[in-house]
């Protein structure tokens, strides 16, 4: 009972009276007035003799003008091996200022202003926008148009752009769900489809400044373009200016609008393997429809009753009613140009994976099994025709949609015939979408988690297709050697030479291998001291335990299994990373003895490492390479090879000089290494003690299940 | 406005004929304040209508002073678990028969509870009466659940065309939100007045799972997420600030329903809440509206402030945490809360160490040296109604370390220290202030949310404006004395991803 100001018996009959009156009990009660009258704003729209498109809008709520501009280009347009070319063009474009006003003053006078300039490049289009206070129009649409005709491309924001890339792949695998998206369209459309491809180290390294000229040179002319004005002004004046800027612009080849190739997706079963997750990213679908379909509108009804807001089914029975999934999403996508995707998706912890799967595809069978009832289908339909009125809420959003819909060759009103088509949709309508559209058998089903946790093992629907993401690392720096019957020979010699060294008179007979050593890294301005102790039993059985800051951890690997023994308990090693632990092998002198036979050896010349001759030789061994340089005696002066920053997991060249050789039990090995990567010096291992053969206990390299 | 008898179809609702060109809206204080109502109902609870007619539609903003800073070991989470059940409907709204759905929903308390002490039982639960116990407390959930009309309350506001509905639960606050065309301000006034009337608890114990799933999408399974968690309990040791907002496991999986009632009832009450409303309104038709739903709501006891205050720190905490992921860079220095006398100086310096391309933090760790893909620097973390943390963080590129990109940092802040900032940079500040605030004005749910956050926070709306003047009358000595003061090293709490494969 709920407690009233006032004790008494009179007032509380008062009271009660009073909140008899006037509220609705029920929502259904309510009655609403008419919405207000509201004509939807129209931007004027009109063709420069250069073919340039502009749209004016007046908005004089704020004292702010904002300039959006579209351009006929786009990442589609790139060539396969320099994907990342277009975006990288686009960002540059401002970063780099222009050839009348460099990067730093453009910055700084916008800055003064509180103003911005802004440009890019989509996959489909690309992009340039302006926003200032009005006073400052002038100044600023000076600026955007020096932006949009003669930007600068210095090197030096190149290579500051070019970071901004690396580091996006460098990180594209820490977070499971940008892998599900990625992945996912990548299954449905091919990975080397613009519509899937992603930037690589290979392809950014291959783009050059006259890449972004050229790029530029190609699309940026006054017909390929259409601007947009929306705010503080008066439109005659607006004209004028425009006229002024950009009527002088001449025109250029015009750019064709691209449809980009793409495959069928295969269905099937896929999996990401990721270990360090405890909730699955499950993604399954196929290629959905164009916006240019008939059915476009009833499909958007069917989405709505699919996936659309709470009382979806989606939302509704894997959410609230099975609590499977925090994020739960599906309906049929549909694209410009292309088909689009569709899919149904969720987040669910690793012991509800293949549960989550089967509740998606119920819910997918279930629009066949239970066509969407009337009130559903109203209750849709509803949402959206409400609704539609936020479709017109600002003056810079009609003005984005005109412009969108006038790239995209659609119709002005293409908004109001949606609401009218949406308004004469009917559960017929929706009943043929579903048998256009909805194919629960053609599901592609794909999984970004970690299967040691799943309720049942994802072979129990079927067979398994691993997906591989590790992240190819970038071109190998070091030059190709040319291998002729002349320098294989030489090669071999001189292989040769450095197996007696390391390996004595019958390298094979070093089974095993302990060192103790210590190690100083010296990235970044720090030094960390490491200890660590070294069991390697040939061919593919390893333990490595390392007393760090953090205390001390192990890593076993033993073929094709890997486990790093840590003190929250183990935990297994991915597959790609016991992969790279095995190739990583190769470059330790011993094994390259041992393996000798299967090596191919190229000479490559020779060099001088401090003081020192040697001769260089390139060594291939099931695909993994690396360059030695050896002296006349058969020592390994100098070793180069591409392999990974141990601290930061990105790829660089390592090379290791060798010094401080000693005799062990008739073999010469190297006591010290001198570690840098791509020049920069990286660590120094000082070995103390190193046994041949020692007496192993095989439990050194089990690996515990977790 | 014509009132109409009876409903609009959505089909009708067209779009006329006749132009209505709004009159130019000024951006300063007294040009505002005159389309601007405000009304403290007796219960405590505080209105403000902004008119703002550019197009038909209004948006709404309902702004609870309560937040995960407000839980307790034992029921952290709980402030965002309540977020979740407000959208369960109430005695009226999502159910077939609530008399029936009552006794079914105490029927899953006691079957909770049973189960619940059975699990905790010193020594070990008893397998087999476990099982039995959770099998009953399942049915019991079952049971109730079939009164329940899903998302109903949802449901509802979709099918009337609402949009942005959302909810989002901050240390300080628990934010409710969403816009509706211009015509529904009733059935607005309604669902919000009903869902803190009279809510529901229904599907409690099947929402926590949906809980758990969000935890482990934006902490368990997710780098900076779980970065962010360790490093918020390490720089507080004292204040809620320093509690996982989502909720420590061991909490999500035992608190009941009976502790978000309680935590409603506490925190919940008029008198700590505030609502904007912004768009095609005119304050003398809604308020009347607003008064007749909201007056319902019985004030409530003044919930007790919160009296930890975090001790001054005395040493520097670092938390290094191990990752497959790439590294990831972040300090926190210790700052007062909003409404001190400095808030200008500090939001001035952070905005010359990281606002746009001419930024120190930009310039030197992104242009120059190119050892960060991002670096910044920012106030009020996790929180700015306690004291808080001025945060600085960046984004090595690949091949770059947590150390390089922590002594570029060092270095900046001791210029900052050392040498006043220059004319221009003041400048900047200061224009990019106003700049702001006059963007600031063109989306009603922005407008929404900001009146009544800067109402709660501040007492007073006009603070949204007063707070530019203020920044307009910061001096370089201001900003310099306030880095001295804060950007110390005993005062910093450092927090790290380490690349480590295969952990």
């Amino acid at each position: 009972m709920r407690k009233l100001p006032h004790a008494s018996l009179a007032s509380l009959l008062i009271a009660a009276a009073l909140l008899g009156q006037g509220q609705a009990k029920s929502w259904k009660e309510i009655q609403y007035p008419q919405l207000p009258t509201f004509t939807i704003p129209k931007p004027e729209v009109y063709t420069l003799k250069n073919g340039m498109r502009v749209f004016l809008m007046e908005d004089h709520e704020l004292p702010l003008i904002q300039v959006s501009s579209r351009i006929r280009t786009g990442s589609w347009y790139e060539p396969a091996d320099k994907v990342g070319l277009a975006s990288i063009m686009g960002a540059v474009q401002r970063s780099g200022g222009t050839t009348t006003m460099p990067a730093d003053r453009m910055d700084e006078v916008l800055a003064l202003r509180a103003a911005s300039v802004e440009t890019g490049v989509g996959d489909d289009s690309g992009f340039a926008s302006m926003n200032c206070l009005k006073g400052d129009f002038d100044e600023v649409f000076a600026i955007f148009a020096d932006i949009l005709r003669n930007p600068a491309f210095p090197e030096d924001r190149i290579q500051v752009e070019k970071g901004q890339v690396t580091t996006g792949i460098a990180r594209r695998n820490d977070d499971p769900g940008s892998i599900a998206g990625r992945e996912f369209t990548a299954l449905m459309y091919g990975k080397d489809s613009p519509l899937a491809r992603e930037p690589e180290y290979a392809t950014v390294a291959a783009i050059t400044r006259q890449d972004l000229v050229d790029f530029h040179a190609r699309f940026y002319h006054p017909n390929n373009i259409s601007l947009g004005v929306v705010g503080d002004f008066a439109s005659a004046d607006m004209k004028k200016k425009i006229e002024t800027v950009f009527g002088g612009w001449a025109r250029g080849p015009e750019a064709k609008p691209l449809v980009p190739s793409f495959r069928e997706p295969k269905p099937g079963l896929y999996l990401v393997e990721k270990d360090d997750v405890n909730q699955s990213n499950i993604r399954m679908g196929y290629q959905g429809m164009k916006i240019s379909d008939p059915d476009y509108f009833a499909a958007q009804v069917m989405n709505e009753v699919l996936g659309g807001g709470f009382a979806s089914r989606l939302f509704s029975n894997v959410r609230s009613k099975k609590g499977l999934a925090y994020g739960v999403f599906g309906g049929v996508g549909a694209g410009f140009e292309v088909p689009g995707v569709f899919q149904v998706g969720m987040g669910t912890k690793s012991e509800t994976t293949v549960a989550g799967i089967a509740a998606l595809r119920e819910e997918v069978e279930g629009l066949q099994k239970n066509p969407p009832t009337e009130a559903e289908i109203k209750r849709a339909k509803d949402g959206i025709l409400n609704s539609f009125v936020f479709n017109y809420d600002s003056r810079d959003k009609i003005l984005s949609q005109q412009m969108l819909y006038a790239y995209h060759g659609l119709p002005a009103n293409f908004l109001e015939t949606y609401r009218a088509n949406v308004e004469k949709v009917g559960p017929a309508d929706v009943q043929r979408v579903i048998g256009r559209f909805i194919h629960p058998e053609r599901m592609t089903v794909f999984v970004v988690g970690k299967p040691a946790d799943f309720d049942k093992p994802l072979t129990s629907l079927g067979t398994v297709t691993p997906v591989d993401i590790t992240i190819p690392p970038p071109p190998d720096t070091a030059p190709k050697v040319a291998r002729t019957a002349g320098s294989a020979a030489a090669g071999k010699q001189v292989l040769d030479r450095l197996v007696r060294t390391v390996g004595g008179s019958d390298p094979q007979s070093v089974r095993a291998l302990r060192s103790v050593q210590s190690i100083a890294l010296t990235a970044g301005g720090m030094a960390i001291s490491l200890k660590q102790t070294e069991v390697k039993a040939f061919p593919d059985r390893m333990r490595q335990t390392t007393q760090t800051p953090m205390g001390e951890q192990t890593v076993v690997l033993a073929g094709d299994a890997g486990v790093a023994l840590t003190p929250a308990g183990p935990q297994p090693l991915p597959a790609e990373k016991v992969a790279e632990a095995k190739k990583e092998a190769f470059h330790d002198l011993s094994f390259l003895a041992r393996v000798a036979g299967d090596v191919e050896a190229v000479a490559a010349g020779s060099d001088t490492v401090e003081g020192s001759g040697c001769d260089l030789i390139s060594v291939t061994w099931q695909g993994s390479e690396s360059r030695l340089c050896v002296a006349q005696d058969g020592r390994a002066l100098k070793q180069s090879y591409a392999g990974e920053n141990p601290m930061t997991g990105t790829p660089g060249r390592l090379e290791v000089t060798y010094g401080d050789w000693r005799d062990v039990g008739g073999r010469q090995l190297p006591f010290k290494q001198t570690i840098t990567i791509d020049g920069q010096p990286l660590a120094t291992v000082t070995v103390e003690t190193i046994e041949v053969n020692p007496t192993l206990d095989p439990a050194l390299f089990e690996v515990p299940k977790s | 406005m014509q009132r109409s008898r009876s409903r609009v179809p959505a089909a009708l609702a067209a779009l006329a004929l006749a132009v209505v060109l709004s009159p130019a809206r000024a951006q300063d204080l007294a040009s505002f304040e005159k389309h601007l109502s405000q009304r403290t109902l007796d219960n405590g609870l505080t209105l403000l209508v902004y008119e703002r007619p550019e197009a038909p539609v209004v948006s709404f903003f309902t702004y609870v002073d309560a937040g995960s800073a407000q839980e307790v070991p034992g029921i952290t989470g709980l402030a965002h678990m309540f977020e979740h059940m407000a959208f369960k409907g109430t005695t009226r709204i999502g159910t077939t028969d609530w008399s029936a759905e009552k006794e079914a929903l105490a029927g899953v308390d006691r079957a909770y509870h049973a189960y619940d002490r059975e699990r905790r039982k010193p020594g070990g639960a008893d397998p087999a009466k476990l099982a039995e116990l959770e099998r009953t407390f399942k049915d019991a959930q079952e049971a109730a659940g079939a009164f329940v009309v899903k998302n109903e309350f949802g449901e509802i506001i979709d099918r009337e065309g609402g949009t942005g509905l959302n909810a989002n639960t901050a240390s300080d606050a628990t934010l409710y939100y969403y816009s509706l065309p211009a015509n529904k301000v009733e059935l607005w006034a309604y669902l919000e007045s009903e869902r803190f009337l009279d809510p529901v608890l229904r599907e409690f114990y099947k929402e926590r799972d949906v809980v758990m799933e969000e935890r482990r999408l934006r902490v368990d399974s997710n780098p900076i997420g779980g970065l962010i968690e360790e490093f918020l309990a390490a720089a507080f040791r004292a204040h809620p600030y320093g509690q996982a907002g989502i909720g420590w496991v061991s909490d999500l999986t035992s608190f009941s329903r009976e502790d978000a009632e309680a935590f409603f009832k506490t925190w919940y009450v008029p008198n700590n809440m505030t609502i904007a409303v912004v768009g095609d309104v005119k304050a003398a038709q809604v308020m009347p509206i607003l008064e007749k739903y909201f007056g319902r709501l019985p004030r409530g006891p003044e919930p007790a402030p919160l009296r930890t205050v975090e001790p001054q720190q005395k040493g520097e905490v670092v938390v290094t945490v191990p990752n497959p992921a790439q590294p990831i860079y972040v300090e926190g220095y210790h700052r007062p809360a909003a409404g001190t006398p400095d808030d200008a100086a500090y939001d001035a310096l952070a905005d010359v160490l990281s606002t746009d391309r001419t930024s120190r933090l930009y310039r030197s760790l992104v242009r120059d040296k190119k050892i960060a893909a991002a670096s910044g620097a920012f106030n009020g973390f996790p929180g700015s109604k306690y004291p808080n943390l001025m945060i600085f963080y960046a984004v090595p590129t690949p091949g770059h370390t947590n150390e390089e990109v922590q002594g570029a940092i060092r270095d900046e802040i001791e210029r900052v220290k050392k040498d006043p900032v220059t004319d221009d940079e003041l400048r900047m500040v200061k224009t990019r202030a106003k700049a702001n605030l006059i963007r600031g004005l063109d989306s009603n749910e922005g407008l929404a949310g900001q009146l009544a956050t800067y109402q709660a926070l501040y007492g007073d709306w006009r603070e949204l404006f007063r707070s530019v003047d203020k920044i307009d009358k910061v001096s370089k000595e201001d900003i310099q004395r306030v880095a001295r003061a804060t950007l110390v090293p005993t005062n910093r709490t450092v927090g790290m991803i380490v690349n480590q494969a295969g952990q």
